[in-house]
């Protein structure tokens, strides 16, 4: 079997801007990552406006890139035949944002349930009915919570439960996972990462985990992509990325994180906002050009490479060698 | 300012929705004060009633609000609109960032609100000054007053939105979630700005989010709402170092923190309908602790000591 269930080569989606739309800048920059077959949970982190969710759209075919190349077990994605596409749309499932946008207000919740299973299995009646009762107690419900009732009658977390289930169905090698638990309160929220986690270890299933929120992000995840502006600026070991961060822009995202302890500092340092998204995009050199305090202007010229600072912990950076 | 034993909510087609019950706390002279809860707590309509915009559906069963020596609640919209709004407090609702008019400058936003509040004979020159030595105090660029809303970022925009809701020095402002729709990084920069406020105009500030870890970092004391009840009041400190309600414990434990590995809980069910709220203690049926009589009684509101007070069967004396 091929190493990498997903790998991106070189990948690069572009939006036009303006008036008509001419010119154009890059969502996603030149971005190469590989999601290995072992079961693990990569998170991809950035704010908004960095391309995370047009990445994951990529990685989820819903977004053909412009540049570069998806592999699916290590056929380009947008050239599979028939069977492999199947086999694709089985294995890489979606879990969105926002539950209550995932479900039709007027049909009953086992309805898409019991159609995703039919559509992606074969069998009688009580064998689908079976399969939908397993998956729904994986995510720690039953078909007699839910049978009959409309999602306004379930919260969001139990929503995004039966979502989860929902995609559950295929046997999924990855789940595609975009701000899962960001709609819900934080007491719901870690019930919801602690299905991410045990899917994981119990049932060998690989999550990409999307998110704004480094602090969910720590919790449950083992590797960590930093994103910002269309580039993937860092990335590693999560303990390690978190712990001992290399790019500036890292170093900000953790100290921004509120926090009782961090009281006495959080005022101090502050914060200036000037430059434009869109200026920022556009740059040549470093995306991080005006807000980084260590710029040069080799930094404002050229492109950083990506840089191992040490095993298995890459850095987008200048200021850890290479040379132009 | 004082609110007094406040309960209030809606009348829907299906009954009274009890959103704010008993509410009953001051705010200090010149502190930040915080409001925290989850979805449906009743906050909002908390921070509706604080500023007096008391319109049907929503209604003030009892209690009052006082600032200073004005009376808020009750009182009238149209009084209120007159001497009250804007001079003596301010709110900044939420997506603050949505209140310009997409056709006006941001200048204009400001030259409106100050010519329907006893500027209306000045020179738009003397006007234009007043405005860019506020924006110049608040570390805004002055150049956004040049600007057309869909030219800031998001994070800019709210802080307008600061800046004009104190353009006449009220004494106290209302700001209801600012930071929920930005980046960390733009939050800090929002939160910083209050902090300044506080300092630089002795402003008094009431926040009101569902982040309890972002009300940690700038609040003096702080309030934590369930299910439109008040369950905990106190200093900053004594919260995260000695939560005594149950609900504030899990509210603060189930947000992870970096560098710190262990498995969290979060809470089993959901927040109870207002329409028809369980019996005795409203956060019985998800509560560790619950005794029998937290299903029976209504807990008492205990004051531990001054200013420091926790709605629980727990802590009660027997």
């Amino acid at each position: 079997m091929y190493e990498f269930i997903i790998e991106l080569k070189n990948v690069s989606k572009y939006y036009g801007y303006g008036l008509l739309g001419i010119s154009r800048f890059a969502a996603v920059d030149d971005v190469s990552l590989g999601i290995s077959n072992k079961p693990l949970i990569n998170v991809i982190a950035g704010e908004s406006g960095c391309g995370k969710t047009t990445l994951a759209r990529i990685i989820l075919r819903m977004v053909k890139p412009d540049k570069g190349q998806v592999l699916f077990n290590g056929k380009d994605l947008w050239r599979l035949n028939r069977k492999d596409l199947d086999e694709f749309y089985k294995s890489v499932q979606p879990i969105f944002q926002d539950p209550y946008d995932s479900f039709n207000p007027y049909e009953k919740l086992e309805i898409p349930l019991l159609k995703t299973a039919k559509k992606f299995l074969n069998g009688n009646d009580k064998e689908i009915i079976a399969v939908v009762e397993k998956v729904l107690e994986i995510v720690g419900l039953s078909f007699d919570m839910i049978k009959g009732k409309r999602k306004d009658e379930l919260s969001g977390g139990q929503l995004q439960r039966v979502a989860i289930a929902r995609a559950l169905i295929p046997s999924p090698k990855l789940l595609v996972a975009d701000e899962p638990v960001s709609m819900l309160d934080a007491t719901l929220r870690a019930n919801i990462l602690n299905i991410f986690k045990e899917l994981k270890d119990r049932r060998d299933i690989n999550i990409l985990y999307i998110t704004h929120d480094l602090a969910t992000a720590y919790y449950i995840g083992d590797y960590i992509y930093i994103m910002f502006r269309g580039t993937i600026v860092e990335h590693g070991h999560i303990e390690k990325v978190l712990s001992e961060p290399l790019h500036p822009y890292t170093r900000t995202l953790i100290d921004a994180l509120p926090s009782y302890e961090k009281r006495e500092r959080f005022a101090k340092e502050p914060i200036e906002l000037k430059e434009t998204e869109l200026k920022e995009f556009l740059l040549r050199g470093c995306k991080y050009y005006y807000r980084c305090p260590y710029a040069t202007k080799k930094c404002f010229e050229e492109k950083p490479p990506y840089i191992e600072a040490s095993p298995n912990h890459y850095v987008m950076c200048w200021r850890y060698g290479g040379s132009s | 300012m004082k609110v007094n034993n406040v309960t209030g909510g809606y009348y829907t087609q299906k009954g009274f929705v009890n959103a704010v019950n008993n509410a009953w706390f001051e705010i200090l002279q010149g502190e930040i004060f915080g409001i925290a809860g989850e979805s449906g707590c009743g906050k909002t309509t908390l921070m509706k009633i604080i500023y007096g915009y008391v319109a049907p559906p929503l209604k003030v069963i009892k209690g009052t609000v006082v600032l200073e020596d004005e009376q808020i609640v009750p009182s009238n919209i149209t009084l209120l609109q007159k001497n009250v709004w804007w001079r003596k407090i301010s709110w900044i609702p939420q997506a603050a960032q949505n209140i310009f008019n997409p056709l006006k400058k941001i200048f204009d936003h400001f030259e409106e609100t100050l010519k329907s509040h006893g500027y209306g004979d000045t020179p738009k020159a003397e006007l234009r000054e007043l405005v860019e030595k506020h924006i110049v105090r608040l570390g805004l660029p002055k150049e956004a007053l040049d600007s057309y809303p869909h030219q800031l970022s998001g994070g800019m925009k709210q802080r307008v939105a600061i800046a004009l809701a104190t353009i006449l020095k009220p004494t106290v402002l209302l700001a209801d979630e600012p930071t929920s729709a930005l980046d960390v990084v733009v939050q800090r920069a929002i939160l910083q700005l209050l902090k300044r406020m506080q300092k630089d105009f002795g402003m008094t500030i009431i926040l009101v989010s569902h982040d309890i870890h972002m009300l940690g970092v700038v609040v003096d004391r702080m309030a934590i709402m369930y299910a439109g009840e008040i369950v905990e009041i106190g200093d900053v400190k004594s919260i995260f170092e000695e939560p005594l309600h149950p609900y504030t414990r899990a509210l603060i434990e189930s947000v992870p923190q970096l560098g710190v590995k262990k498995v969290i809980k979060g809470l089993a069910g959901q927040p109870p309908d207002l329409l028809s709220p369980p019996p005795g203690c409203r956060f019985h049926p998800r509560c560790p602790f619950a005794m029998d009589v937290c299903r029976r009684e209504e807990p008492p509101y205990i004051e531990l000591t001054p200013g420091r007070r926790v709605k629980c069967w727990l802590f009660a004396k027997r």
